[in-house]
């Protein structure tokens, strides 16, 4: 379950259900990175919480300067808002458009090389790059979670090719993936892990919603 | 359709939205053409300069600040508006720029490069400590790398940069900014002598380090001490650094004492001699003391300041202050009273039901008026008047109130914002249409609206549209903030939301777009009978893209009701506005009426998973036919009427459904101002005349079946005799195997059958039939498994 920024109190979980929150955001605008941590409070268990995320984001204003200085101040931005605690596993959430892709790829390589081995490192990616782009084969992490909301003009197709029974292309996006409270997903591939993303801010009521949904998966539905 | 049928067409439209009662929901996240926030570049400007327009409740404290201080003849410009128009206050960011000389951690970064032997740092330097929750609370700043940039730059000037010294003082520094985010750091080399200067850095770096570690009180001795010892060079800035210090501890562990002696020493800085270190510091400081330890003098302070008719420099900090220190007080300041009173926001319990909730903003309201007309009267603030009218249904104000509100000159900046009250309560009261449409037409008139105004405005012209073309001129409202490039359009609304926009409701493709209806004209639209809607349909003053969603959910309709006239005249437009689809529309207006036309009609339905029979559940079909988006629903077709069926709840259309409950009664829904204007209900009062048109409406609302059900209930069940469009579907599939179109239709019925849509597996029984009969079909290898 990610924990976005905003005051939230997760701790209605069940003890099946892990919490991913985001500690740090990172902006990247020409060659200027910007960072801070989490101003808002998560209240959780804190054995729930095994993931922490980092938003990263391009400015779509000012094209970035990718130098190694650059490239260098954004790994560590993002590894000096960790949190408290060295977590499990780590995920970085960055959109790129095409031209950027390999600023991703650097950006996971050198943070990969700043963790401790034993952490994880996870990222999400746009559906669509786990159908159609090769470069996300290159990604130094352990896991892809692709989104399964705001997918676009290409959503129909992906839902179609889900709901029967097909699974993503890159074989390496088919270990986790990520719905939306307000983006049902019919049916997807059971037995991964699923991140849940809620745009208003988390409930009881509606965790359970989408906890019906996402087991009903499970169960062929 | 003859001009007096339209208009009792639309005169029937808004005969449902009647009651009076409180305008609810939570606001806006989505809609795009009423923002809370000001809107784009060009209003914000105007909006600084002195037109505060609409006061609307749900803009953010600071920008109702603005409001005040205009509509009491206090400046604002540009510069105290833009502070005041973005969240304030929330703590520094730490940029590292190369496009300018570096300051902050990279001007320390750089500097460091200038002692060979540095060691190289492995990653950069955390500034922030982890607070509680997993937060982090910002512990070293700019300045302080700043100093230390200049400070090794000059003790490499004066002992090289390969001196063992410089390096120690380096190794030392270094751990000093370890300390911002670590805890339990020490100096390395402490107490180990070596030249004077190092001896007097050292001092001054374990006081640095002491107070980054979180003890303040021992780095407000250390501080203490360099202060006294006249050959320190740390002399001059070391007793603002202790004052500092002990406002730190004072903050840590807060106490009289405590905040006495942290403001004696701040008092000490300010009146040392002039351009001593930190004076400019001191205010900020004290004020963040007081704010704790003397409120209620601080906000005599703030008052004072922020009274002034110029704004003061730093004036979305000391209204932030302001505004929580009236939070806390048992007696609100006049300015935040009145933002307040204005948004009389009920306080709930989060497990409270609708109607508790409901009847808790009742009663916030009624108190909020009864409140803003006591002030009113008390001191003619117009102000308070304002507030008056935002917060009151029709026919609750004192006849001095209203008097007092229509006497407002024109060019008061209040003008607009009471103009806009008087003409919903006008409405609401039922007063002579043609007055009230005279008076929105002259608001419309002027050329000082805000693009947002001007939206809300020409929602209450479209109550009071004559015929169905002049509702087609005022049913449009203009996109603002679209896109998210908050850099092309100057809006601010990101900075506070971090919502998105719903697609395929502009003029556009997709997201794009910059006008389509406003949901006012939605809801009117989805109430009126078919023929009104087809009619509207042709309007050609409605974009294409509108007109699209116009004619498919028109299909929907005339589906539903059987009418192959009103079939084959959407086919005629459709061909035009969905050309993806041309042979499908030409098919159906040249097969005869019965089951081959039917066929030919559902087939087109299998295609289109978004057709609704209403605006506010459809989604538009953009790009190519599979690209179609949305799920496909379970198309029944009533025998016989549901006198009971309703049209949908009004909630749904402010918001696009977020952030309202569904179960708000329609009276309690604005769709005008979207809620974010007042509390004042907008209902409109419904027209008298002419309800055979009404009844027409809701004669075929009866045939609307709507399968559509939440995923954790059953679908509700068909009526006796309904026609199952998906059954016939299949029945006639089966029927005529030779039917080129058949193997297509199966694939399209297993598809609906992917999305939740089928009925009684008509999916499954349409996967069996093709790979039965059509094998080696193309549909066949394109559906190789279902889900249904």
């Amino acid at each position: 379950m990610w924990a976005w920024e905003r005051p939230e109190d997760l701790r209605f979980l069940p003890a099946d259900t892990e919490v991913a929150v985001q500690t740090g955001f990172v902006s990247l605008s020409g060659s200027d990175v910007t960072a801070r941590g989490r101003r808002f409070t998560l209240l959780a268990d804190r054995a729930r919480v095994t993931m922490v995320v980092v938003h990263v984001q391009i400015d779509p204003r000012r094209p970035p300067v990718w130098t190694p200085d650059v490239r260098a101040r954004l790994a560590d931005a993002v590894v000096a808002h960790l949190g408290a605690e060295t977590p499990k596993t780590v995920q970085i959430d960055l959109e790129v458009r095409a031209s950027q892709r390999q600023m991703l790829l650097d950006l996971l390589t050198d943070v990969r090389a700043r963790l401790p081995s034993p952490t994880r490192l996870s990222m999400t990616a746009l559906a669509s790059w786990c159908e159609t782009e090769t470069w996300l084969s290159d990604a130094p992490v352990d896991e892809i979670a692709p989104m399964l909301f705001r997918m676009g003009a290409t959503g129909a197709r992906m839902r179609a090719k889900l709901a029967a029974g097909g699974d993503f292309t890159n074989p390496r996006c088919r270990t986790a993936l990520a719905v939306s409270s307000d983006a049902p997903i019919v049916r997807a591939p059971a037995g991964r892990r699923v991140y849940l993303f809620d745009p208003q801010g988390w409930t009881p009521a509606v965790f359970e919603t989408v906890r019906e949904r996402v087991t009903g998966w499970a169960q062929g539905g | 359709m003859g001009a007096r049928r339209l208009s009792v067409t639309i005169a029937m439209a808004f005969s449902v939205l009647g009651g009076v009662a409180r305008a609810s929901g939570d606001g806006a996240e989505s809609p795009w053409y009423i923002d809370q926030f000001g809107g784009a570049q060009p209003d914000l400007d105007a909006l600084y300069a002195g037109r505060p327009g609409i006061v609307m409740m749900r803009s953010p404290r600071p920008q109702l600040y603005i409001a005040w201080r205009l509509l009491h003849g206090q400046r604002v410009g540009t510069a105290a508006g833009a502070a005041l128009s973005i969240p304030c206050c929330d703590g520094p960011e730490h940029v590292y720029s190369a496009d300018a000389p570096p300051t902050g951690v990279d001007a320390w970064i750089a500097a460091r490069k200038l002692v060979p032997s540095a060691p190289e740092l492995k990653t950069g330097i955390p500034t922030e400590r982890d607070g509680a929750n997993y937060t982090s609370i910002a512990n070293c700043f700019p300045e302080a790398f700043d100093t230390a940039a200049s400070t090794l730059k000059a003790r490499a000037a004066d002992h090289g940069a390969t001196s063992p010294a410089v390096f120690v003082w380096l190794t030392r520094q270094d751990a000093v900014f370890r300390s911002c985010h670590e805890a339990g750091v020490t100096l390395p080399g402490a107490g180990e002598g070596g030249p004077d200067w190092l001896q007097a850095d050292e001092a001054y770096q374990q006081a640095a380090l002491a107070l980054y570690d979180g003890r303040a009180l021992e780095a407000a001795d250390r501080f203490a001490a360099i202060a006294r010892d006249a050959k320190s060079p740390w002399r001059g800035v070391a007793p603002y650094l202790q004052a500092r210090a002990l406002a730190r501890e004072a903050k840590a562990h807060p106490s009289p004492a405590a905040f006495a002696k942290a403001l004696a020493a701040l008092k000490a800085v300010a009146a040392a001699p002039a351009g001593t270190f930190g004076q400019s510091q001191v205010t900020g400081l004290s004020r963040s003391l007081e704010f704790r330890s003397e409120p209620a003098r601080l906000t005599t302070e703030l008052l004072a300041e922020l009274g002034r008719a110029d704004p003061p420099a730093n004036i979305a900090v000391s209204f932030r202050d302001l505004s929580d220190l009236s939070d806390k007080a048992a007696v609100k300041p006049e300015p935040t009273d009145w933002i307040a009173t204005l948004q009389s926001f009920a306080v709930v319990p989060d497990d409270s039901d609708d109607a508790a909730r409901a009847r808790a903003g009742e009663a916030a309201r009624q108190a909020g008026l009864a409140h803003a007309v006591e002030r009113w009267r008390a001191g003619r603030d117009v102000t308070w008047l304002i507030t008056a009218l935002s917060l009151a249904n029709s026919g609750e104000l004192p006849a001095s109130v209203l008097a007092a509100a229509r006497a407002t000159p024109t060019s008061s900046p209040a003008w607009i914002s009471l103009r806009h009250d008087l003409i919903r309560l006008d409405i609401a009261g039922g007063a002579d249409p043609d007055g009230a449409r005279r008076e929105v037409d002259a608001v419309l008139a002027r050329t000082d609206l805000s693009v947002r105004d001007r939206n809300v405005f020409t929602a209450q012209r479209l109550r009071l549209a004559t015929d169905l073309h002049d509702f087609a001129k005022f049913a449009l409202r203009h996109r603002l903030c679209g896109g998210g490039d908050d850099a092309k359009t100057g809006c601010v609304r990101d900075k506070w939301y971090g919502g998105y926009e719903v697609s395929g409701v502009y003029d556009g493709p997709g997201y794009k777009g910059t006008v389509g209806f406003g949901e006012d004209a939605r809801a009117a639209i989805d109430r009126m009978p078919l023929r009104g809607r087809m009619a509207l349909g042709v309007d050609g003053s409605l974009p294409q893209a509108l007109r699209l969603d116009l004619a498919v959910t028109n299909f929907g309709r005339a589906v539903q009701l059987r009418d192959d006239a009103a079939i084959d005249a959407l086919c005629g437009q459709l061909l035009s506005l969905l050309s993806q689809m041309s042979g499908d529309w030409r098919m159906i207006s040249k097969t005869p009426s019965g089951p081959d036309k039917r066929f030919a009609v559902f087939l087109a339905l299998a295609k289109i998973p978004g057709v609704r029979t209403d605006l506010v559940a459809y989604t538009r079909p953009e790009g190519t036919v599979p690209e179609f988006q949305r799920y496909w629903t379970d198309w029944i077709i009533p025998a016989k009427g549901d006198p009971n069926a309703k049209p949908p709840a009004l909630a749904l259309y402010q918001s696009a459904g977020f952030g309202v409950s569904t179960n708000a009664p329609d009276a309690e829904t604005d769709l005008d101002c979207l809620g974010e204007c007042g509390h004042g209900s907008s209902t409109a009062r419904p027209p008298a005349f002419e309800t055979a048109y009404e009844a027409r409406a809701r004669a075929e609302r009866a045939f609307f079946f709507k399968s559509d059900h939440e995923y954790d209930k059953p679908p509700p069940p068909a009526p006796a005799d309904s026609l199952i469009v998906w059954n016939e579907m299949l029945t006639y599939t089966a029927a005529h195997p030779a039917d080129p179109r058949v193997p297509e239709a199966l694939y399209w019925l297993i598809h609906v059958g992917h999305y939740g849509g089928s009925h009684d597996h008509s999916g499954c029984r349409a996967f069996k039939l093709l790979h039965s009969r059509y094998p080696n079909s193309v549909w066949a290898r394109k559906a190789r498994v279902y889900n249904d």
